[in-house]
Order: C-alpha cells, then sequence, then structure tokens
C-alpha cells in the first residue's frame, strides 16, 4: 500500500511539468475548439429578426416545459410509487384479515372440539370419535386430519379415519413438543407434510398444523394430551395465491415469527436456492414500510403481522416492479413534451412572423431602393405603429430625395446647356470658318454646284443644331444632322474616308437629346480616319438599330451585365414597343490605346501626352453625361477600340416615342419620371 | 424569467401547504393535564372493577400529590371485542396519552395495536395478557398482571392443606371428587389455573376424581346455575369445588345457599383473587381459601406505567420483565391471615 | 425566411422522430414475445413426472414461457414421437423438451427438429450428430452414477451374504442410454460381490408379462427396478404379494413408491433430482429461445437417497412432495 502511495507521489512530481505543457496545451485546444463552436454558433445563429425571436421563443418554452416535464414527471413517478405502495398495504390489510379469519375460525374449530366434545368425554369410557367426525365434515374443505394424541404420544382418536403408522413417534415432532410447552395457548405450525397416516391412494398433503395441549379425563383421572387439527395448507397457498395473481414484479410471502416461509410465491425455486429471499431479516422488520438492498436490488418492504400467530405478511416491491410503468411514463413525457415544442415551434413562428414580417417587408423596400428604385409608393407602410411611422417616413425622405435628384438634374442640365452653348460657339467659328473657307474655295474654283451643296448642308446643320432651342428632338433629325456634318467635312477632309450610314428606319420616330452624334463623328474624324491617305480605305460606320426589351428589369440588367456584346442575340419582338436603341459609330481608324479608351470618360484623367487635339474628348464626356442624366445610369457611350484597327462608339438611349407629351417631359427633367408614367399606365 | 418565477412560487407554494398539512407533534410538556383511557371487558367483573377502583384512588392520590391534572377515562366494553376496538379509536381521538386495556379477547388485539402504533400511543394491557407474538408486535405495549403459574399451583397447595387437614373425603375412597368451575373458554387464567391447580396436587400425590366442570365466564351468576346443574347431577358426591376465580366461588356458594343443603354437607370451596366479597366469604367460612390476587398493587403498577409513559419519564424501577411485562405475585389466603388483607 | 428554415427544418425533423419513436414503445411496450414451449414425454399423466412437471411450471411461469405439456400415452415408438414433436412445431412450438424412447438410431430425428426449434433432451442422452448451433443439450442425471448408488444401497445391506443371492432386474428403457448406464452402473458396484443376475428385463409394453414368466421361471429374492416405471411394476407385482417375499431396490420419484418406502415396504430408494431437471431444461431453453446466439448446453442434475428415516426430514419433504402450483 505504502509503496504505491510513494509511487504515485513521484509519479505525480515527475509529470507535474509535462502536466503544465500538457495543460496549456489542452487550453489551446479547449479555446480553439471553444472557438470553433463559437463561429459554428454564430454560423447558426439566426440573424434575421424572425429567426430570433423564433429561436428565443422556442429555447425559453422549451426550457420551461422541461422543467414543468421534469416536475410533473417527478411528482408523478413519486404518487406512482406512493400508490403502488398504499395499493399494496390496502392489500395487504385485507389479506391480513382474510388470514386472520382463517386462523381465528380455525381456532375456534380447536377451541370446539376441546370445550364442546373433549371436556366432556371420558376417554377411557367414551369416543370423541363421532364428534371428531362431524367437526371434521363440517370443515372438511380446510382440514386435512383431526388428531387427538395423550401427552405420551398415543393417539386417542383421529378422522378421518386412516391407518395410523407403524412406530410412529410424535413426540418428537414440532406441533408436539410446542403445544405442551405453552399449554394456554394454540401453536401454528410451519408447513409440513403430514406425517401421521397412511393412505393408500398414496395421497400426501401439505398441512399447517394446529395444536394445543388439552385436559384430558381418563378414567375421572386428569390427563393431558395435545389436540391436533392439521389445516389443509392448500387453502393458505389459494389466499396468498390470490394476493400474488396480478402482480408485476411484486410479491407477498408470508413467514412465521423466526422467519420461515410459510408461502413464498417461488417456494420451490427457493428451496432449491434458485433464488434467494431476505425472509429471515425481513421478518424482524417492525410492521410497515422499509426500504433495503437486498442482492443489488433496491426494493421496499411492507410488513405486517397476523395477530396471536405472530406470522409476518411481507410485500415486497422490487424497484424493477414499477420500472416498466416508468418507463412508460417517460416515454410518455417526452411525447408530450416533444407535441408541445413542436406546437410552441409553430405558434413561435407565427407569433415571430407577425413581429417580423411589416420590417422585412420595409427592409425589402429598402434593398429596392439601394438598387434603384426609388419609388416612394413602393416603400411598405403598414405593420405595428413604429414599422407604420418608419416606413411613412422613409416614403417622405425618398419622395424629397426624388424632388431633389429632380431638381439637380434641372440644375445639371441647365449648367451642361451653359457649357454646351460655350463649346459649341467654341467649335462653331472654327468649323464655320473652315467650311466657309472651304466653300470659298470651291466658288473660286468654279465648283458651283458643290459648293452649293455644301451650303445646303450648312444650312440644314445649323437647323437641327438650333431646333428652336429644344433639347429633344426626334432621332431622324439628329441622324440628318450627323449627315450633314459628314457631308461637309467629307468636303473638307476631300473624302480621304467613306461615310456608311446604317439606320434602322424604326427608329427615326423615337426622342434623343439633340447633338450626341456629331461630337462622337467629329471625335472619329480627328481620331480614326482625318489624317488618313484616301488609299488606305477610311471609313466611318453609322449604325442605328432599335433593341426591344423583354421585360424593363431584365433587358436593364442584361444590358449592364453584357455590354453590348450580347445585342445581336437579342431576338426582337415586334409586339413590344418598350426597348432601346443603339447607335454604333464605327471607324477603321488607328484607334485608340486601351489606357486613353478606358480614361475617355474620367473626367479627371490628364492624359500624359497630349493626345487630346481640338479639345473635342471633351464632347465625348459631355454626350455621355448628357445621356446619363437624362435616361439615367444605364444609359451612355461605350467605347471599344483597339490600336490601328478601329474604335467602335456605341450610344444607349432608351426608345422613347417621339412626340410633344415625351418631349415635354424629357425637356422637363428626368427620363424617370416618363418611365413611371409608362408604367402607372401599364398596370392601368 | 416571469413564467419560470410563477412556476417556481406555485410549486413552492404547494410544498409549502402540504408542509403546512402535516399534524404538529407537540412535545409533553410538564403541566400539562395527563389524559389516562381505559378500557375494561367487563366493568361489573368483581376483580376489574377492584382494579379499576384502586386505579381511580392511585389517580386521585397522584392529582394531589403532584398538582397535575390527571384525567382517568373509564370505558366498559361490556364483553365485545369490536365495541372495544371502537373505544380505544375513540379514545385516541380523545387525546389520551396512554392507553389501558382489559382485552375481552385476548387472542385478537390487532386492531387495537395497529390503531394505537398509527396514533403513537402505548398501551398498557392488564389481567388478560395476550400472546407473545403480539406483544412483539410494537415496542411500546405493555402487560401488567399475576402470574397465573404461580395461581393455580397456590390453589392446588391451599387446596391440598385443606385435604390433609379436614375430612375431606368423604366417602373414604381414597379419592377427592371434585368439580371445576372454569372462566372463558380460551382465557389464559382460565386455563392455567385449571391445569395448574390440579397438576399441583397431583404432584403432592392426592388422587382426584373430575365429575364435571364448567365454563361459568368468571360469572357469579352463570356459576351458580352452572353448579345447581352440577348439584343436580352429582348431589353430595361433591367433595371441592374449585373456581377459577372468588365470583364463580361466590357463584358456587350461592348455589348451595339456594340448595338448602346443610351447611355442614356443602363440599370445599376455593377461589381465587381475593375480592372484598371473596375476602368476607372466607372469613365467615363459607370459602375455604382463596389467592389473593394483588388488585391494589396491579392498580399502582398500571397507574405508575401509565403515568410514566404519559410523562415521558424513564420506566426504571418498575421491574419490568422483558421491557414489557409486570407480573405481581399471588399470596395465599385462608381464614387465619385474611383479616391482613382487604 | 430561408435562414431560419435551415434550423427549423432538421429540428422539426427530429422532433418527428422522436415522437414517432415514442408513439411506437408505448403502442408496441416492452412486453416482449411469450414463446410456446412444448413438453413430451411418455406417459405424460405418470406420477413420475410430477416433481418433472413442477419444474417445468415453475421455471415456464419465471420466464414468461407458455407451457405446454402434451398428453402422450405410452410412447415407445420413436417415429410416433417424432411426429408427436412435429406436430407441435407445426402448432407454433417455439422450442421443445423431450424424454426420448430411443436413444441409438435418433440422429436424424434430433437433426431434423434442432434445425427448427431449439430442443431440450431429458431423462437420457441420444446419439445425436454434432451441435454447431447449440440448437440441443441433454438435461438428465448422472444415470452411471444413480446405477451405482443402487448397488451399493444394495452392497450395504447385503454384504458378503449378497454371494448366494439371486437378483432379478427391471432395466428401465433399454434402448435410452440413461438405462444402459444404470445398468451398467448398477453392474460395476455389485461386481466384486457379484451376486447372481437371475433375470434382466427390458421395459416395454408388456414388462408385467415378461415379469411374471421370467420370476416364474427363475424367482429372484432380490429384484431392483432402474427407474420409475420398472419400480412401479416391480412394486406391483411383489406386493401384490403374487411374487413372493422379495426385497425391492431402485429408483424412483413417484408419490406411489415414496407411499411404500414410508409404509416400509420399499428401503431406500434413489430420487433423481426431478425438479431441477425440469427446471433447468426450461429455463435454458427460455434463455436461447429469449436470445437466439446463445447456445444450449449439457447439463446434470443430481439425485439423493432416501429412505424411511429422512422421508420427512427438512428439505427432503419439498423435493420429494413438491408443492404444485
Amino acid at each position: 500500500m505504502d509503496d504505491n502511495v510513494y509511487l504515485n507521489q513521484t509519479d505525480m512530481n515527475v509529470g507535474a511539468p509535462k502536466n503544465e505543457k500538457e495543460a496549456m496545451e489542452r487550453e489551446k485546444l479547449v479555446k480553439a475548439s471553444l472557438r470553433k463552436t463559437k463561429s459554428v454558433f454564430y454560423r447558426y445563429m439566426p440573424h434575421d429578426i424572425q429567426g430570433t425571436i423564433l429561436l428565443t421563443f422556442t429555447i425559453v418554452s422549451f426550457t420551461l416545459l422541461m422543467i414543468l416535464g421534469i416536475v410533473l414527471y417527478t411528482l408523478f413517478a413519486r404518487r406512482m410509487n406512493i400508490s403502488s405502495i398504499e395499493t399494496t398495504e390496502q392489500l395487504m390489510k385485507q389479506s391480513v384479515v382474510n388470514l386472520e379469519d382463517y386462523l381465528l375460525s380455525m381456532r375456534r374449530i380447536s377451541d370446539a372440539m376441546y370445550y364442546d366434545v373433549i371436556k366432556n368425554t371420558d376417554i377411557a369410557e367414551g369416543s370423541v370419535d363421532n364428534e371428531m367426525n362431524l367437526i371434521y365434515e363440517a370443515h372438511k374443505d380446510n382440514l386435512v386430519s383431526f388428531s387427538l394424541f395423550l401427552n405420551d404420544g398415543r393417539l386417542i382418536s383421529a378422522t378421518p379415519i386412516a391407518t395410523v403408522k407403524e412406530d410412529l413417534d410424535v413426540t418428537d415432532q414440532v406441533w408436539f413438543t410446542s403445544a405442551l410447552g405453552k399449554m394456554e395457548n394454540l401453536h401454528f405450525s410451519t408447513p409440513h407434510v403430514e406425517n401421521l397416516f397412511l393412505d393408500p391412494t398414496y395421497k400426501y398433503s401439505w398441512v399447517v398444523s394446529l395444536s394445543r395441549a388439552v385436559e384430558l379425563t381418563e378414567g375421572s383421572n386428569p390427563r393431558l394430551g395435545v389436540l391436533l387439527v392439521d389445516m389443509n395448507y392448500s387453502t393458505i397457498k389459494q389466499m396468498m395465491e390470490r394476493i400474488n395473481k396480478d402482480s408485476a414484479g411484486q410479491y407477498v410471502y408470508l413467514t412465521d415469527s423466526s422467519g420461515n416461509i410459510i408461502y413464498h410465491p417461488k417456494q420451490m425455486q427457493l428451496n432449491y436456492e434458485i433464488i434467494k429471499e431476505n425472509n429471515i431479516n425481513e421478518a424482524h422488520y417492525t410492521d410497515g414500510l422499509h426500504e433495503e438492498v437486498f442482492h443489488g436490488e433496491h426494493r421496499q418492504v411492507i410488513v405486517d403481522s397476523i395477530s396471536y400467530t405472530g406470522w409476518k405478511l411481507i410485500a415486497v416491491l422490487p424497484e424493477s416492479a414499477y420500472q416498466l410503468d416508468i418507463i412508460n411514463m417517460r416515454f410518455l413525457v417526452i411525447l408530450l413534451l416533444s407535441c408541445a415544442l413542436l406546437i410552441m415551434i409553430f405558434i413561435n413562428r407565427i407569433i415571430s412572423s407577425r413581429i417580423s414580417l411589416p420590417l422585412n417587408l420595409l427592409n425589402r423596400s429598402i434593398r429596392n431602393m439601394e438598387n434603384g428604385d426609388m419609388y416612394p409608393e413602393d416603400i411598405y407602410v403598414g405593420g405595428t405603429q413604429e414599422v407604420e411611422h418608419l416606413g411613412r417616413t422613409l416614403r417622405h425622405s425618398i419622395e424629397r430625395i426624388n424632388q431633389l435628384m429632380d431638381d439637380i438634374v434641372i440644375k445639371q442640365e441647365e449648367k451642361r446647356k451653359s457649357e454646351m452653348d460655350a463649346l459649341q460657339s467654341q467649335i462653331n467659328p472654327h468649323f464655320l470658318y473652315n467650311t466657309l473657307d472651304s466653300i470659298v474655295w470651291m466658288v473660286e474654283g468654279g465648283h458651283n454646284k458643290d459648293a452649293v451643296f455644301m451650303v445646303t448642308q450648312l444650312a440644314s446643320l445649323f437647323r437641327i443644331s438650333l431646333s428652336s432651342g429644344k433639347n429633344i428632338i426626334s432621332l431622324e433629325q439628329e441622324l440628318r444632322h450627323a449627315e450633314n456634318y459628314m457631308n461637309i467635312q467629307k468636303v473638307r477632309y476631300k473624302n480621304v474616308f467613306n461615310v456608311v450610314f446604317d439606320i434602322d428606319d424604326k427608329i427615326k420616330s423615337y426622342s434623343t437629346i439633340k447633338l450626341i452624334i456629331q461630337p462622337i463623328l467629329e471625335n472619329a474624324i480627328y481620331y480614326g480616319v482625318g489624317d488618313m491617305d484616301p488609299d488606305d480605305g477610311g471609313e466611318i460606320r453609322i449604325c442605328a438599330k432599335f433593341v426591344p426589351a423583354l421585360s424593363d428589369f431584365l433587358t436593364i440588367s442584361h444590358e449592364k451585365s453584357e455590354g453590348k456584346a450580347g445585342i445581336e442575340d437579342v431576338s426582337t419582338d415586334e409586339m413590344i414597343p418598350e426597348g432601346d436603341i443603339y447607335i454604333d459609330v464605327i471607324d477603321n481608324g488607328y484607334g485608340m490605346p486601351p489606357e486613353v479608351c478606358d480614361n475617355l470618360f474620367n473626367e479627371e484623367y490628364e492624359p500624359k501626352s497630349s493626345t487630346v487635339k481640338h479639345g473635342s474628348g471633351v464632347g465625348l464626356v459631355n454626350v455621355n453625361n448628357r445621356i446619363r442624366l437624362r435616361f439615367g445610369e444605364q444609359y451612355g457611350l461605350t467605347v471599344e477600340s483597339e490600336p490601328d484597327e478601329g474604335t467602335k462608339i456605341t450610344i444607349h438611349i432608351p426608345a422613347i416615342p417621339f412626340n410633344e407629351e415625351n418631349q415635354k417631359i424629357l425637356e422637363s427633367g428626368h427620363y424617370r419620371t416618363l418611365r413611371k408614367k409608362a408604367d402607372k399606365e401599364d398596370k392601368a | 424569467m416571469k413564467r419560470t418565477f410563477l412556476c417556481f412560487l406555485i410549486i413552492g407554494s404547494m410544498a409549502a401547504c402540504q408542509a403546512c398539512g402535516v399534524n404538529e407533534i407537540s412535545e409533553p410538556e410538564s403541566g400539562r393535564e395527563i389524559k389516562i383511557g381505559v378500557t375494561v371487558y367487563d366493568q361489573y367483573d368483581t376483580f376489574i372493577s377492584s382494579i379499576l377502583n384502586d386505579l381511580n384512588e392511585d389517580v386521585l392520590k397522584a392529582r394531589s400529590e403532584t398538582g397535575r391534572e390527571i384525567i382517568l377515562e373509564t370505558y366498559n366494553s361490556a364483553q365485545s371485542q369490536a365495541t372495544q376496538d371502537d373505544q380505544v379509536e375513540e379514545m385516541i381521538k380523545d387525546g389520551c396519552d396512554v392507553i389501558c386495556v382489559n382485552l375481552v379477547d385476548r387472542t385478537a388485539p390487532s386492531n387495537i395495536i395497529d390503531a394505537a402504533r398509527n396514533a403513537d400511543v402505548p398501551i398498557v394491557f392488564f389481567n388478560r395478557e395476550l400472546v407473545d407474538e403480539d406483544m412483539h408486535r410494537w415496542n411500546k405495549l405493555y402487560y401488567v398482571g399475576a402470574d397465573a403459574f404461580l395461581s393455580g399451583k397456590m390453589q392446588g397447595e391451599l387446596a391440598v392443606d385443606v385435604i390433609r387437614e379436614k375430612n375431606v373425603d368423604k366417602n373414604h375412597d381414597g379419592e377427592i371428587q371434585y368439580v371445576m368451575l372454569e372462566g372463558e373458554a380460551g382465557h389464559q387464567d382460565a386455563i392455567v389455573r385449571s391445569e395448574n391447580c390440579v397438576n399441583r396436587m397431583l404432584e403432592l400425590g392426592v388422587r382426584l376424581d373430575k365429575l364435571g366442570y364448567a365454563i361459568a365466564n368468571w360469572n357469579r351468576a352463570q356459576a351458580a346455575t352452572q353448579m345447581e346443574k352440577m348439584i343436580k347431577n352429582q348431589g353430595s358426591d361433591i367433595e371441592f369445588v374449585f373456581a377459577n376465580n372468588d365470583d364463580m366461588a361466590l357463584g358456587a356458594i350461592d348455589a348451595y345457599n339456594a340448595s338448602g343443603i346443610n351447611r355442614s354437607s356443602w363440599p370445599y370451596i376455593i377461589g381465587i383473587d381475593g375480592t372484598e366479597p371473596g375476602l368476607s366469604a372466607v372469613k365467615d367460612g363459607t370459602m375455604v381459601a382463596t389467592v389473593y390476587n394483588d388488585a391494589p398493587g396491579q392498580a399502582d403498577a398500571i397507574f405508575q406505567l401509565a403515568y410514566r409513559l404519559s410523562c415521558g419519564e424513564s420506566l426504571s424501577g418498575l421491574e419490568l420483565q422483558g421491557d414489557k411485562y409486570i407480573r405481581l405475585p399471588y399470596q395465599k389466603i385462608t381464614q387465619e391471615n385474611v383479616d391482613k388483607f382487604g | 425566411m430561408n435562414e431560419d428554415h435551415e434550423i427549423m427544418l432538421p429540428l422539426v425533423i427530429g422532433i418527428f422522430i422522436v415522437i414517432l419513436f415514442c408513439l411506437v414503445m408505448l403502442i408496441k411496450g416492452t412486453n416482449s414475445e411469450v414463446y410456446k414451449v412444448s413438453v413430451i414425454v411418455s406417459n405424460s399423466s405418470s406420477g413420475r413426472w410430477v416433481p418433472f412437471k413442477a419444474g417445468l411450471e415453475q421455471a415456464a411461469n419465471d420466464n414468461n414461457i407458455r407451457l405446454d405439456y402434451v398428453y402422450t400415452d405410452y410412447i415407445d415408438n420413436i417415429y410416433t414421437e417424432a411426429s408427436i414433436i412435429n406436430d407441435e412445431i407445426s402448432r407454433g412450438a417455439n422450442g421443445i423438451i423431450a424424454d426420448f424412447c430411443l436413444s441409438e438410431g435418433s440422429e436424424d430425428v434430433v437433426a431434423s427438429i434442432s434445425a427448427r426449434v431449439p430442443i431440450m433432451l431429458v431423462e437420457t442422452s441420444v446419439n445425436a450428430g454434432a451441435d454447431i448451433r447449440g440448437n440441443h443439450a441433454t438435461v438428465m442425471p448422472d444415470n452411471y452414477a444413480i446405477g451405482r448408488a443402487i448397488g451399493n444401497e444394495v452392497v450395504i445391506d447385503y454384504g458378503e451374504e449378497l454371494k448366494g443371492m439371486k437378483i432379478g432386474i427391471i432395466a428401465g428403457n433399454q434402448n435410452q442410454y440413461a438405462m444402459q448406464d444404470r445398468l451398467k452402473g448398477f453392474m460395476d458396484a455389485t461386481m466384486k460381490i457379484n451376486p447372481e443376475a437371475v433375470w434382466c428385463i427390458s421395459e416395454s409394453r408388456y414388462t408385467e408379462d415378461e415379469l411374471i414368466k421370467a420370476n416364474e421361471k427363475n424367482p429372484a429374492d432380490i429384484v431392483v427396478g432402474l427407474d420409475n416405471n420398472s419400480m412401479e411394476t416391480a412394486v406391483d407385482y411383489f406386493l401384490g404379494n403374487r411374487g413372493g417375499k422379495v426385497k425391492l431396490y431402485g429408483s424412483g420419484c413417484s408419490k406411489k413408491l415414496i407411499y411404500y418406502i414410508d409404509a416400509g415396504e420399499v428401503d431406500s430408494m434413489i430420487v433423481p433430482d426431478d425438479f431441477s431437471m425440469g427446471y433447468q431444461s426450461m429455463s435454458d431453453l427460455a434463455i436461447k429461445l429469449q436470445n437466439r446466439t446463445s447456445a444450449l448446453v449439457d447439463r446434470e442434475v443430481g439425485f439423493s437417497v432416501v429412505n424411511r428415516g429422512n422421508l420427512f426430514v427438512g428439505d427432503n419433504q419439498q423435493i420429494l412432495f413438491p408443492i404444485v402450483q
């Protein structure tokens, strides 16, 4: 022992530093796993209101249910235990009464035999056989035999008449000695096989002997004798079997005062020591309920005494007896808990969605707003007071924002207009000067016809440019303006390049902002084909086409995501008037280096080399801004350029039919307003 | 949280209610009144009534000595065990601190023991002894009585003295013709007294001839009737009458008085108990002798036991045998010493 | 909305599973199947089976088995017995306990039965094939020892006087190994003194006639009955004052034989522990039925020597006169 202790101690000492390290490592591990669980926890933690409410409600209600369930279960289990004990006690009480009654009636038989028959008879003269037989017949069911012995063991009388065993000695049988030992009492023996008579039908009966000392008169002389009543053991057995009949696991047995078993449901097994019983100890318990552990099994024992005999009726309730019921109840409790939990979840779901739905709707409105849909009508207003107030406020603020935006557009437009005017006035004199110079040269050279053409084109150009001060014109006009411009430039550049118009006739009736193509053409000439040799076959293509939208949103997103590359793929549908217009200006000139191309619309970009001649880059930016301002962010210019291959600039504008009303709306502000109007009409 | 709290609150209050339901067990404090319940099988039994009287006197004496209020509740079961069971229940309900029981049926004390045990009220049995097995069912059961074996033996010895001194054997056949008047069938005193008396005489060499016996249930009137029958049957053959108690002996005397038989040819009559009328019968010679069953002594023992039990005092000094039994000795009474008694 | 579905859906499914499980457990409960075991012995109502039957009933009760104690007449044909067993199996018996009337050549019968249900053989072992599955086993007393014990009783009573004695033996059913063993044991025990065995008859339907014939031809002084039936036949014949004065020895357990001991007609008898035989066989079979992977194993039960003196002593009375439920 001591050695072991010592060893253990040294072990511990040696192991201490190691342990420290281990502990640290373990701590680390724990921390890591904690972090992991934490992250998992956060991963699965709901982040929305409904989820949070639902989870919280469910956890709270489940906890409550669990507590309730456990409390109920404990109470119920205790109750069940108590009630089963009570039932058994009741049963025991009844059985004790029955047994006592039975034993009393047996004593009465003995009394009757003694006081009414034996005391009145002188055994030397008369015989008690007849009376004995009479009493026996009256109680045949409960009796096996009746017999009267003298105190020397000699048999005086017995019934039912049977052959007495030869050399039978009763004086050493227990019933005989105890009767003479305490002669004022009656004595009940433990069950035994009757060993008095020989029954030629090979019958051997289990009996309980009731014996008493009697005072006999033999020829006037008082003598002592023993009266033996052998009670049929099966009566007691049947009584006990009835008690034990429908019990699951629990049983009742009977012992005498010193613990010898009188009846046990498993008497044979006990006898063969297949099972064990705590009978010797239990017989010495006081009456009432006891708890004990016998052979490792916890059990409750109820003891009751049978009066006069000192017999003990003992009920044993092993824990396993109501284990089955308790297991069943456990399942029932779990079942009820789960059902309640399920119902809770559903109810909580309804409650949480009730609370969170208005918030969610409001949130969705805000999300749409982030996507650019700034329609105050779309903002959700409803739900609880607070949420409704939030919605209303949001709606108001969006209305306000929209208003402010419109104001900004107008202001910007005005600003741009003045800028444009300034630009135009900058450009125009050059252009006009050059053109007029060309015309002078033509007139001088005698090319009158050409001069006339030039003048006509110039006049047309200016008419459209002015357009009686309007900013919105039809595409037809815009394209004619571009054509006029190109015609003039072609002459000026002595036809070093070709101009091809490829126009879809459909588009001519749509609206556009004026002077958006001309700056691009100007750009194409300056940067592209203007400086080329006539032999190089420079060419500027202007393609304009209408792309109907599948649906407003789809088209927009499509455009946004894929640019114009997929335009050709989009199948057109004549039925849908909505759509977009694309005008491509393609030249096969020198092209632009990528960095120039990329930063074409970046107003802050300062090119290192002064590639910007004539300040015409400003024109592209200008056009882009104007389109965007007027129609929205998704519209504008896109540029694709490949050095030495050419440049392709695409103007993207919405297809808005050109009429006075639209013109007016567009003039006054935002394309979006127009769009909304269209939506509304659609809905209506 | 609120709900949980409420839940606990409800459970807590439930538990509290249950706790309140349990009766408080009050500690016996000195100066409190003491209630002693007594139930007897038949208060008209001479011996029992003398015990009751003595008990009453003891109570009065103790009251004046200790100055404590001692109440003695006396019930008569009138020979019905069922009545007695009810009376015990009633006494328990009344709040008796201790109950003294003179059983009707000594073989059926179950209900009384159960009731007393449930209420934790100790019981002092007296005069009628229950079997050992029943006595051991609870540790607060006590018995006060006399040693029945001794009384039978003394009766036998007294009878032998008489036979030796006087001319009892009237017919000179060398045998004493006798009749036996017995108490209740099954009563341990009856069995033991009869048996031991006869045995003792046989032991002392007296030859006996039993002419008859009768069960007179300790009762004077019944004994008289039974005796009349036997006088009719046996006539003057009877030389000795043994009675299990004085009442029955007196009954026998009554029967002879009524029969008109000459006083000189009466058989010798012997009783047990030494009750008041018995003693006077011994004095005037109608009863040859009796055995003194110490009624005042028993009453005193009962009272002492009951008083100490109800006060929770120690029982030491009471000469308890096996912690349960108090047995008082008998004394022989003959004409010579009769004046010392009563 | 979708996020909480992610958590709640498995939870709800989990709860449903728990509910279903509980429901199934509640409805099905824990009451396990009640197995039915049929017991086939020759002449089932004979008094010799009373302790055996008591053991069977107790074990069946303890193990929650439905016992079917089949009523039979005298069986001396293995095929009759096999057909009774087969009938029982087809009537739904989950296990069989049987006393085979033939030991040699019953391999096929045992094999065909044990292939279907576990079978417990009592009283006698049989010649059966190797039992890999543990589907059959034997519960019986040590028969050789019983034979020896009978022989010893004779030797103790007579000592050297035995030399000239004529002994008649009713040797039980000699088709059973058990009886062969007993006979061998008896012979071995008496070999030293070597009394003259004047006749030895095997039990059959006509034992009594054979007995009368044999004894008339060559009367014996001592008659030994090696089993209960033999003993009873001997008792009937010799104590009915027909066979003259002989001393009886043997083995048995019926009340009839005990009566003759009690009456002093028979001095002593070997009583095999039939209650244990019944209890053991039934509880082993119950374990086998409730746990199919377990194997049945052979078991031996004890026996005791009773005489007039110890008949009612202590435990003996419980063994000799079983309290039949």
